[in-house]
């Protein structure tokens, strides 16, 4: 250890259990630090420790930790006790903290430690699986843009106040994204109403509680972890690159799609029989798209205090994250610092500080766009020539789109430099005993500034380098956007504890304000004289243009909670919030929301004190009614609408557009809960299973007002939407012999979502919102195969787009023997019908295991278009058309293969043949590491070094064809893939 | 401490603050012209983009379907079709209600001649814009109440096709009586804008005597002319000085452009419009007869000794800088089948502005989009006149707009019939890619039969368009039909 100054000396020991049974594994930890080792297989063990005094924490599953000074002892021999309190840990609800033993609402954590078992760049994603109620769905693998999706108990509702969760950081408002993964001390989730209803107007989503983690005090610790990743995307569609394969498939296609045919037989003959692959390739352009990925992670971290009562811990952490897509590449610089110093008897002040710069590029028409265009090559020519000719296709009438390969390499790109701070400072002060103010106040800032460069870059036909016009990435030049974030905040509260006999009480009452202001500035030129010059007072002054606007919100609110608890047997807890926001009116502006709870500890009662396999069971009710307010800034407020109109120069005009309700009031969510809590057999399970009903009602949304009254709809309080579900998670500690220790545990989630209250049901193009069902529900023609010949469409209703043989076949609902919008019907999958986790972890000497699954049952996804459909913009088919039905291979799986441009007999349906199930089950994560031997380390005075081998998104079982089931969006087909990542790290503590 | 949380928008007026002062009134009307910059729905359109009307008939291939006429012709038109039957709906009813709020505020700050002049221009803007509606839907639901005073809740049902023209004719006789007598100039109406719109309008209902009278006044009131250059109608600067547009949407580059891309894109560079052959087998030969029976027309030199406008609209193989053709290099001769062009179809050179060179990505324009010339008033005139009482004094007119593109006078002597086709045939070659063209198909009763099976390009026979009937009445949109149901009910046939 370089950071020692003082000489350490060796304690050896001897750790037994109440029998006097050697423990092998438990382990010991110098507190305060990361300095540790563990017992042997006689319970034996040797830890240095610095020559100043100590204290040894020994801990082991299922035993209570003991801790033990130091002092001038050299041995020191412990016996464990079977732990009674392993739920005395505590975990931070809201404004304050509680023992996990007393928590009567629906709550659930996760420690830092499990969380970084799997390896990802964003924490967010790491959440995935591990908590009961929370459902995370990662959206893409695109670095840096992974846009991962929280939701707690479902989609509560459809307005624009949204469903995600309120993220706290060290207690106020923050964000998850911003936070090294390797910084994080717990996560845990607010889930009901009376867990949640602290954070009043803000907490209808659920609350996600972020501890970062603090030093401890007496050392110093001085850790550094690395690991490497290797990524490829988990499933790519398969295309028929074959030329000759694709011009026949092509004509087929426009053939059957009424279309002329745009190839030649001669032109396909010289493709089939060319020797010359360079003038007459058979170009797979996915090749040239996706690449291998080397992500790379570092970080540094130092903690520790003084006797004195400061304690410390800093990180800092480097994330170096380029993408399986070509252009995509993202860095990301992280800076962590948690200071608490006892200043006076009484007196306790803090910080905690995140800091993030993140550096991303990316192609500027976005990843999709990216995927689509690339697909939209055929194989008839390369991206580019020998001599550096950009392609744009082999010949002038082939269709497609533009050449992204070019884009890339030209840097037609997006830069983002994103800079975000968040922390805060408190002050807490210890009145009298049991009595406590605390104070904190938090900022966030974020400044981004994102420029993007569109080049001018001729292209040209492949088969005689004509010109063929620029490249298409939009408008050339220079568009530079500068965005600002600044968020305040702060609390203060007063909090009280006390134990009196069998009663215990505590209480808390605060006020909190914040304020929220955001700016955005933005400027543009076009048509730079050169490609090289990049920043805006190069572009010419003709045609410049700029734009800015500012917007702001604040809200202040009152808060107070209490909790008693009697005999340790009957708990009782209470929340009350009363937020006022600029959002709503005047007269609307103030909201009351409140929260009551009950539990029972039926374990305590005289009647169960025979069961000795159940070490404690509870039983636990709420009920409570929430808010959200994020519902845009002004949405009361009348305003009109800047209209310009060229009167020979530039004459300003305004109009009003829109309708508002000038009585807007709070969208509500009430929620019941019902749950229990046990654990039995020495500890060694543990169980809680939580039953839910979450009640949206007043949902701000758009009326649906008339087309012909020609305003925007008013946002008004209406609708409402009902989730209920369950929650059950289940943990098994065990140990084989005396040197395997391992645990299984495993969450199901699973909940039923209603749209009780709507108004008119709306029908978008495939769901629809009508009250009785889920909302958004899937609301489509069936398609019922292909049709084989004519006599059997002249049986079949009639369909309004006159379909020939290989067409689909849509069923006649009403049995009307007409096809019309009267025969779209429901399909569920909209929502995963259940979700589950499995968790598995083991130990053997120096090795550990641990693997993770995740399933996600019963969810659809409607796609289409490019690389599902064929020939979009000309983009090449799947090897899935193959099997395309034709007259001699009368499929009922598959229609004749057609040009998606607008091909109405399949196209014209938004039918189930679009409908893909996602559901999947996948290996998420298998982790292997090693941590060597003591006796190796003590020697270079290292104190711990652990190396891994982790695989993540390993195997996935799914019906869902091509592309990765885990998504978030219907639509496109096509969508930045997941990543199939191999990483080898080191951790090393010093 | 409540003022904390009374924050209001910084970057935008209240309405509470509005209507006090004279110049909200400008501000306002100002704002009602806006509405002429509305969106198509699709890439690189918009409403008034008038040649995007003619992908809809058999005078262009839309290739790109913007707008969606290509989709129209081939898939036909159905309640939930394309973007183009539920925004062009969504446009002219998002401008009749600010002109309906316009009309119910103006008296607050003005009075008198002024008074009447404002509203006089908001008249003729709804006139404008029912007019849209009842060409393409028909049948439509007629509001004309301030929309902030009606229950956003209510639901109306249509009026019929003739209350709507009554109340259009009725809102163009209040314009006609207030508006200035001025020539149209900077893109306010004045009086012969409503007047020509009225024209166009007893026109549609075919009050062929009424036309035939009001078309009469304007030519006598001689305040325009035909602009000698016919092309110069189509681009900056000429269309700042012509004598002869009405009434246009103005654009003024840099600041206030086209939507999306520069029409020197969309329409030139990638070719997304084209003329069909049809169309330029409709262009006489140069002796004034058509090609099948003239003596100068040569088979195999087809583009030569041909109606001027032809070559004025579009461009032919082997053009170069000399005819206008504004691509360098490679691309310096006109190749069909090179750079988008598509075998079969002509390039349009109409609004092309010739001062472009390799116009691509980036290139702008300000070409204003002119929705009515004095030339349509002659043919107007003419048609009227043809219609309600003979040929005698409706050829002039005719011979007007052909002297005006080198066209020889038509032969002495004709009959009312024949006097029709040539009329017919006269505004499609005058108003070719003017967007034109489905609206008179629709209008003579033969759109059926002139699309429905319309071969657009020749090399390839099997492909042919689709119209049906019904779609003399486009569906209202489906979403419409839903929120005020029951009360307003879908038009025959879909």
């Amino acid at each position: 250890g370089v950071a020692y100054a003082v000489a350490d000396r060796l304690i050896t020991g001897k750790i037994v259990d109440e029998k006097g049974e050697g423990l092998p594994s438990v382990s010991v930890i110098l507190k305060g630090t990361q300095r540790g080792t563990t017992s042997d297989l006689e319970g034996k063990y040797s830890i240095s420790v610095p020559e100043e005094a100590a204290t040894l924490t020994f801990s082991f599953v299922g035993f209570a930790s003991q801790e033990v000074v130091v002092g001038n002892q050299a041995t020191i021999d412990i016996t464990l006790k079977t732990d009674q309190k392993a739920l005395d840990e505590v975990i931070v609800v809201g404004y304050n903290s509680q023992s996990k033993r007393n928590i009567i609402s629906a709550v659930t954590t996760i420690s830092g430690e499990t969380i970084n078992k799997r390896i990802a760049t964003d924490p967010v994603t790491l959440l995935q699986g591990q908590l009961p109620g929370l459902q995370v769905i990662q959206n893409s693998g695109e670095p840096g843009n992974e846009g991962t999706q929280l939701r707690i108990r479902g989609t509560g509702t459809f307005s624009g106040a949204g469903n995600d969760p309120l993220v706290i950081v060290d207690g106020l408002p923050g964000n998850l994204n911003i936070i090294n993964p390797n910084n994080i001390e717990s996560v845990t989730v607010l889930k009901d109403a009376a867990s949640a209803a602290i954070y009043g107007a803000r907490g209808a989503n659920g609350v996600i509680l972020v501890k970062t983690k603090k030093g401890s005090g007496g050392g110093f610790a001085f850790g550094y972890n690395f690991n490497l990743g290797i990524s490829n995307p988990t499933a790519i569609p398969e295309t028929i690159a074959n030329s000759a394969e694709y011009m026949e498939l092509s004509n087929e296609a426009r053939t059957n799609s009424n279309l002329a045919p745009l190839y030649t037989q001669s032109q396909i003959d010289l493709y089939r029989n060319a020797t010359d692959r360079v003038k007459y390739p058979n170009h797979n352009w996915l090749d040239d798209l996706f690449r291998p990925a080397y992500v790379k992670n570092h970080y540094l971290s130092m903690s520790g205090g003084s006797k004195e009562g400061t304690t410390f811990n800093v990180g800092v952490g480097i994330t170096d994250q380029p993408g399986v897509m070509i252009g995509f590449d993202y860095k990301k610089y992280t800076m962590n610092l948690g200071l608490s110093a006892k200043v006076h008897k009484r007196v306790t002040m803090g910080t905690d500080l995140q800091f993030r710069v993140g550096d991303q590029k990316a192609p500027s028409n976005g990843s999709t766009d990216m995927f689509l265009s690339t697909m939209a090559q055929s194989p008839l020519y390369p991206p580019q020539t020998a001599d550096g000719k950009w392609i744009k296709r082999a010949y002038p009438n082939e269709l497609g789109n533009k050449n992204t390969i070019a884009t890339v390499y030209e840097n037609s790109t997006t830069k983002t430099k994103d800079y975000y701070a968040q922390g805060n400072m408190s002050v807490d002060i210890d009145i009298v005993d049991g009595l406590r103010l605390e104070n904190r106040a938090g900022f966030n800032f974020q400044n981004t500034r994102i420029s993007t460069f569109r080049p001018v870059v001729p292209t040209y036909y492949y088969n005689d380098l004509s010109a063929a016009g620029g490249l298409d990435v939009g408008t050339p030049g220079l568009t530079a956007q500068r965005n600002d974030l600044v968020y305040t905040v702060f609390y203060s509260q007063l909090n009280y504890n006390k134990t009196f006999g069998s009663h215990t009480l505590s209480v808390l009452g605060g006020f909190q304000q914040e304020q929220n202001q955001s700016s955005t500035l933005s400027a543009a030129r076009r048509q730079f004289p050169t490609n090289s010059l990049t920043e805006l007072d190069a572009g010419p002054l003709d045609g410049q243009t700029n734009s800015g606007t500012s917007a702001q919100w604040a809200i202040q609110s009152f808060y107070g909670n209490a909790n008693y608890s009697l005999l340790d047997k009957y708990l009782l807890g209470a929340s009350v919030r009363y937020d006022g926001t600029s959002r709503l009116p005047n007269d609307t502006r103030w909201g009351l929301f409140y929260s009551f709870s009950g539990g029972w500890r039926v374990s305590k009662e005289q009647f169960m004190q025979n069961i000795k396999w159940i070490n404690d069971l509870k039983l636990r009710a709420s009920w409570g009614q929430l808010g959200n307010q994020n519902i845009g800034n002004y949405p009361y407020q009348s305003t009109l609408t800047n209209r310009n109109y060229a009167f020979g120069g530039i004459s300003t005009g305004f109009a009003a557009s829109a309708l508002v309700d000038p009585n807007l009031t709070w969208e509500t969510t009430r929620s019941v809960n019902a749950g229990l809590d046990l654990t039995a057999f020495n500890n060694k399970i543990t169980f809680s299973a939580d039953v839910f009903n979450k009640y949206t009602f007043d949902i701000l949304r758009s009326s649906q007002v008339p087309l012909w009254l020609g305003l925007d709809a008013p946002v008004i309080n209406n609708g409402a939407v009902r989730n209920k579900g369950i929650e059950l998670a289940l943990q098994y500690n065990g140990r084989a012999g005396s040197d395997f220790t391992y645990s299984i545990g495993g969450n199901i989630q699973a909940y039923k979502n209603i749209l009780e209250e709507f108004g008119k049901t709306e029908i978008s193009s495939n769901t629809i919102r009508e009250e009785g069902h889920a909302l958004d529900e899937f609301y489509v023609y069936i398609w019922d195969g292909i049709f084989q010949n004519q006599s059997e469409i002249d049986a079949w209703a009639k369909q309004p787009v006159t379909p020939t043989p290989g067409d689909l076949k849509i069923r006649d609902i009403n049995g009307d023997g007409i096809i019309n919008d009267q025969d779209r019907t429901y399909q569920k999958g909209r929502y995963p019908a259940m979700q589950m986790g499995l968790n598995l972890s083991a130990n053997w000497k120096g090795f550990d295991l641990s693997a993770q699954v995740f399933g996600s049952v019963g969810q659809k996804i409607y796609v289409n278009g490019w690389g599902i459909e064929p020939f979009r913009q000309g983009s090449v088919p799947t090897t899935d058309w193959r099997n395309r039905w034709t007259p001699s291979n009368p499929t009922n799986s598959m229609p004749k293969i057609y040009v998606a441009d607008g091909y109405a007999p399949v196209q014209n349906y938004n039918s189930t043949y679009f409908l893909k199930d996602a559901s999947f089950v996948r290996l998420k994560n298998v982790q292997i590491g090693y941590s060597v031997p003591k006796s190796l380390l003590d020697k270079i005075k290292i104190n711990t070094v652990r190396l891994y081998v982790s695989a993540d998104n390993v195997l996935t079982a799914s019906k869902f064809p091509g592309l990765d089931p885990e998504r978030v969006n219907s639509g496109n087909y096509l969508a930045y893939p997941q990543n199939r990542t191999f990483t080898f790290g080191i951790n090393a503590q010093f | 401490c409540n003022d904390v949380l009374d924050v209001s928008p910084p970057d935008k007026l209240s309405t509470g603050i509005f209507w006090k002062t004279e110049s909200d009134a400008d501000l306002a009307l100002t704002g009602l012209y806006n509405y002429l910059y509305a969106s198509g729905g699709g890439y690189a359109t918009s409403q008034y983009q008038v040649f995007a009307w003619d992908t809809f008939s058999d005078d262009a291939y839309g290739q790109y379907n913007y707008g969606g006429g290509n989709s129209a012709l081939s898939s036909g038109i159905t309640p939930q079709s394309g973007d183009f039957v539920l925004n062009y709906y969504t446009n002219n009813y998002k401008a009749i209600a600010a002109i309906n709020s316009f009309l119910a505020n103006v008296g607050k700050v003005l009075t008198d001649e002024k008074l009447a002049r404002y509203q006089g221009e908001a008249y003729f803007l709804r006139a404008f814009n029912y007019f849209w509606l009842a060409q393409l839907y028909g049948n439509v639901v007629i509001t004309t109440e301030d929309p902030f005073t009606i229950d956003f809740k209510s639901t109306r049902a249509k009026s019929e096709k003739a209350d709507v023209l009554k109340l259009i004719e009725e809102d163009l006789a209040k314009a006609i009586a207030s508006l200035p007598d001025n020539a149209y100039k900077d893109g306010h109406a004045v009086k012969t804008t409503a007047q020509g719109y009225l024209v166009r309008v007893l026109l549609y209902e075919k009050k062929y005597a009424e036309a035939a009278a009001l078309a009469k006044t304007i030519i006598a009131g001689n305040k325009y002319s035909l602009w000698p250059n016919y092309a110069g109608n189509f681009y900056k600067p000429d269309q700042n000085s012509s004598t002869e547009i009405m009434f246009s949407v103005k654009y003024l580059q840099p600041n206030l452009l086209h939507q999306d891309v520069a029409v020197a894109v969309s329409l030139q560079r990638w070719k997304g419009e084209q003329g069909t052959q049809d169309l330029i087998n409709e262009y006489e030969a140069i002796d004034g007869k058509p090609i099948a029976t003239s003596a100068v027309y040569n088979p195999a030199k087809p583009f030569e000794n041909r109606d001027p406008r032809m070559r004025q609209t579009f461009f032919f193989p082997g053009d170069t800088k000399a005819q206008g053709w504004p691509f360098t290099g490679d691309l310096s001769v006109a190749t069909p089948g090179k750079d988008s062009w598509t075998v079969g179809f002509y390039p349009v050179k109409k609004w092309l502005d010739p001062a472009q060179v390799n116009p691509d990505y980036g290139a702008i324009d300000d070409n204003d989009f002119v929705l009515l010339r004095y030339a349509d008033i002659l043919l107007m005139y003419a048609e009227a006149e043809n219609e309600a009482n003979g040929p005698a004094a409706a050829v002039a007119p005719v011979n007007l707009v052909r002297k005006r593109a080198g066209m020889p006078a038509l032969a002495a002597g004709v009959s009312q019939s024949q006097l029709r086709e040539m009329i017919r045939h006269e505004r499609r070659v005058e108003f070719a890619m003017e967007g034109q063209r489905y609206f008179d198909l629709r209008r003579w009763g033969i759109a059926e039969q002139k699309l429905n099976g319309f071969v657009q390009n020749p090399l390839a026979p099997t492909i042919k368009s689709k119209y049906e009937a019904k779609y003399d009445l486009w569906p209202i949109p489906q979403t419409e039909i839903d929120r005020n149901a029951p009360v307003l009910t879908q038009n025959p046939g879909y």
